[in-house]
């Protein structure tokens, strides 16, 4: 039953890859990823990971797909136009992996017991005693890291008043 | 099975990441082929932690994702830089630049 699921998460990781590859607009291509970001967080709690596969959810298709989406926003690339015919003219690709989706959660709020217990599950309380225990240098490191970050885009922007 | 399934997928993401950054020419698709290979790094990293019942697959992952965020914010923000002085976003407009420095 798991081996199926990950085959399924497998079909639509391929199917949002090769769209990526194929299509025209940014856009498209950010719901792409999104699609397979959210096919990955389910693997992620088949690996027995269920905090990485919250964070995977919360972190990448919450914040990375939306800053994706407003750098694709202010770039402002032409959008074309067409005529307006019932459907889209892309409109079986998303359908498919609709339902590749929906077939994925059907399996999951379906489950047996043993689609979970394959792997040994490691729960959030264990990863934050090991990331606020051994590895606290670490977090902070990565806090001082995202300051800098902040301060270098700020920074990359700033030019363009001493230009102007 | 479980885990050698989530390496094939991890081999899946990583070349259907490096076809994005070889093949498009948008820059933006090149940051998206960059996420995935991200992405990929954290499936092996995740399938490792299961193999070895050891949360510092998990610890791991999770500095990734904190990494990969901040390089995406700084790579876009440079990006709109991109697009305010050369007026494109594709490889070819980065082309450019090299060949000012040619003349």
């Amino acid at each position: 039953m798991t081996i199926f699921l990950i085959l399924l998460l497998l079909l639509i990781i391929l199917t949002a890859g090769a769209a990526l590859l194929v299509v025209r607009d940014p856009m498209h291509g950010a719901v792409n990823l999104g699609v397979s970001l959210l096919a990955l967080s389910i693997l992620f709690l088949v690996l027995g990971a269920p905090f990485v596969a919250a964070l995977e959810v919360m972190l990448y298709v919450g914040a990375i797909l939306v800053l994706f989406l407003f750098a694709i926003m202010l770039l402002r690339t032409p959008l074309t136009t067409w005529e307006e015919p019932r459907w889209r003219r892309g409109f079986w690709w998303p359908a498919v992996l609709m339902v590749l989706l929906t077939a994925v959660l059907i399996l999951l709020f379906s489950r047996r017991p043993d689609l979970m217990v394959v792997i040994q599950e490691i729960g959030p309380g264990t990863v934050g005693r090991a990331l606020f225990g051994p590895y606290l240098w670490l977090t902070e490191a990565v806090a001082l890291l995202l300051f800098a970050v902040i301060a270098a885009v700020l920074a990359i922007h700033r030019r363009d008043d001493h230009d102007a | 099975m479980t885990l050698e399934l989530a390496l094939v997928i991890a081999a899946l993401l990583f070349v259907i990441g490096m076809a994005l950054i070889i093949l498009r020419r948008n820059l933006i698709f090149l940051l998206l082929g960059i996420e995935l290979l991200f992405n990929a790094a954290m499936v092996i990293a995740l399938a490792g932690g299961a193999r070895w019942h050891s949360v510092t697959g998990q610890v791991l992952v999770v500095f990734m994702m904190v990494l990969s965020g901040a390089a995406l914010a700084l790579t876009l923000a440079l990006l709109l830089r991109v697009k305010q002085e050369l007026g494109g976003d594709t490889v070819d407009d980065l082309r450019q630049l090299r060949e000012e420095v040619d003349e």
